[in-house]
């Protein structure tokens, strides 16, 4: 199949390079966790097959004198045994990397090639790919019904409706985690899974959603961390929101806005239901079609503005920085939840569960769920563990079971 | 399975404390983790900061040598430069860095700059113009040739440095005509080696040129 020799980065994607650092290198990882120790002769088989059907994951990145872009590369991606830390940099040619360990596949993605759910839909196809090799099912793959060039689409541009009137908006000066960091760069991983149907029934208590009651009990437990004096400013959780669920977009590349909840704590002893009633309301307000419409076409203007565009890579990546570094002042941590992985059942028993972890320059939270198994993963830098632990107990209070936390913690050889 | 009585959690862990309330766990015999053990990277920092440390050890003596010896002629700052020109190649190859091509070329570029300079600095001679500069230029476009014929492939992710070199390989005869430079054998050769570089881009990779720059210059 031919396909494109090169294309230029998406919205979202245009920004990563420049806030790519040692810390934060803005490579995501998603996790399946299968029944079985993985075969990796067949995992590379299932690889070779899937990326038949997502061409556009072989592309590597390139400076052009004012922008990146994304260029097709020849390399063959090798399927190799986990020898990195989870969200380390790609050293390799290729955006993306395929690797296990005893039962675990993980994918794991440089946010310029693509966003959360575009890369689940391709984790998923390489997991039922392996899966129907291995057990021989000679099932179809459960695929979408869109096709290559689709799947490739730049969707910022096709749903952009930007006039040239720019309105910069004042951000208020959020509240940031200023714990102790570790000496060295890998990530800090804790896992927690626990019983979907449980966190579904406290969700239903507090008369809301799982996004909301896992942002709310987030923001509480950095509360309960925080000291008196720095309450004065508002605590923000930056949430990805998937833009796919508004416009009709099949693009497995970039395609979400940020919005950022806050919620103002007048004392340390807050009350989850408090935090819950504001949260809901923003959500609320901010995500209706209109309002996204309207931030995608502001996202959309800068990239139009003549001066912003003849400026040199170089020159722009810096300024890039600086503006997205502006953009988070607002930003205490972020919560990405990539929502319930459905297969179809003959897949789906011989999986255990998925999970997702981002790099963050601090803290950051991911959310995933897989039958009944909900996995937050938080990813970290700081050597206190405090958050974590206030938030366990916090959700400790609305479940039965013992929860199971899987980390990497221990797991570095000095 | 281990467990942690105070957060009441069973525990997938290699550490011998919680990872939330750091109190120790009773670690099983058969306990295999979800996660492998991995190097930490500290060592490579470390090393790094070694060469580096020794890198400004013998640039502090290479002055301390030119000040006592010969305070008349600079040398040092030549020599200071390339010891730190050779730092920077050897952290790009440790960090894993494989764009040999283009660290060739960027050497060629400083080693170019810095023979004008010292050049200049002794009363311009034109040795750096005359010699230096067109030699680079063929052994560049030389092994930009070979390297069409022996990986393809990697000439053409490198084309950008390839057009880069082309123009590079007229420069010398620029510079006879400002009277910068004399028309001698090498620079003849330069020229040459420009034009059958040149012919050879427009006839094999004419299509191929066209898409690069609207890649490399798209806005």
């Amino acid at each position: 199949m031919k396909r494109r020799n090169w294309y230029a980065l998406d919205n979202s994607a245009k920004i990563m390079p420049s806030t790519t650092t040692n810390l934060n290198t803005n490579v995501f990882r998603l996790t399946c966790t299968l029944n079985d120790n993985v075969n990796s002769r067949l995992l590379q088989e299932a690889l070779d097959k899937t990326l038949i059907e997502y061409p556009m994951f072989l592309y590597t990145m390139k400076n052009g004198v004012f922008w990146h872009y994304l260029e097709k590369s020849d390399y063959k991606p090798l399927v190799k045994e986990e020898n990195d830390f989870a969200c380390s940099k790609l050293t390799g040619e290729l955006l993306f990397k395929v690797s296990y360990y005893r039962k675990r596949v993980h994918l794991e993605v440089y946010h310029v090639l693509a966003d959360g759910h575009g890369a689940m839909e391709f984790f998923t196809y390489l997991i039922c790919s392996y899966i129907n090799i291995k057990e021989k099912l000679g099932l179809d793959i459960p695929l979408n019904d869109s096709s290559v060039s689709e799947k490739e689409k730049d969707d910022f541009k096709t749903f952009d409706k930007s006039k040239f009137k720019i309105k910069i908006e004042n951000i208020k000066k959020g509240y940031k985690l200023k714990y102790p960091k570790k000496d060295t760069i890998n990530h800090d991983i804790i896992e927690m899974h626990l019983p979907v149907d449980q966190i579904k029934k406290a969700a239903k208590k507090y008369e809301t959603t799982i996004t909301i009651y896992l942002t709310a009990t987030y923001i509480k437990s950095i509360i309960e961390n925080a000291r008196v004096k720095d309450l004065k400013r508002p605590i923000g959780i930056t949430i990805p929101v998937d833009l796919r669920t508004i416009f009709p977009s099949k693009t497995v590349r970039n395609f979400f806005y940020t919005f950022l909840a806050t919620y103002k704590a007048q004392e340390k002893e807050v009350q989850i239901e408090d935090i819950i009633k504001v949260i809901a309301e923003q959500f609320k307000n901010e995500l209706t079609k209109e309002n996204l419409q309207k931030k995608l076409n502001s996202y959309m203007l800068i990239e139009k503005v003549l001066v912003i565009r003849i400026i040199p890579t170089f020159i722009k990546d810096i300024a890039l920085k600086f503006f997205a570094n502006q953009g988070k002042k607002g930003q205490t941590s972020a919560l990405s939840n990539l929502g319930i992985i459905r297969l179809p059942s003959e897949y789906e028993k011989y999986i255990s569960s998925f999970c997702a972890i981002a790099s963050t320059e601090d803290q950051q939270l991911t959310a995933c769920s897989f039958k009944n198994n909900l996995i937050l993963c938080f990813s970290s830098h700081f050597i206190s563990k405090d958050i974590e632990k206030n938030f366990l107990k916090e959700i400790q209070k609305d479940i039965n079971s013992q929860i199971l936390v899987i980390s990497n913690i221990g797991s570095d050889i000095k | 399975m281990k467990q942690c009585k105070k957060c009441h959690i069973n525990l997938d862990t290699f550490a011998n404390q919680c990872p939330l309330c750091n109190s120790a766990i009773e670690s099983s015999p058969d306990f295999q983790s979800s996660y492998p053990m991995i190097n930490d990277i500290i060592n490579k920092s470390l090393f790094r900061k070694i060469v580096f440390f020794l890198a400004s050890l013998i640039s502090l003596s290479v002055i301390a040598l030119n000040y006592f010896l010969t305070p008349n002629i600079r040398w040092s700052f030549f020599a200071v430069l390339q010891i730190f020109l050779s730092y920077y190649v050897f952290y790009n190859i440790l960090n894993g860095q494989r764009k040999v091509i283009k660290l060739l070329l960027a050497l060629s570029f400083v080693i170019t700059f810095l023979s004008i300079f010292w050049d200049i600095y002794t009363g311009f001679h034109g040795w750096s113009t005359n010699y230096v500069l067109p030699s680079l230029c063929i052994s560049y476009g030389t092994f930009m040739l070979i390297l069409r014929f022996v990986d393809y492939f990697a000439f053409r992710e490198n084309s950008s440095y390839i057009y880069l070199n082309i123009c590079l390989e007229f420069v010398p005869l620029i510079l006879v005509s400002l009277n910068y430079a004399k028309l001698n054998t090498l620079i003849y050769l330069a020229g040459f080696f420009g034009i059958i570089n040149l012919l050879i881009l427009i006839v094999f990779d004419g299509s191929d040129l066209k898409e690069d720059i609207l890649k490399k210059m798209h806005f």
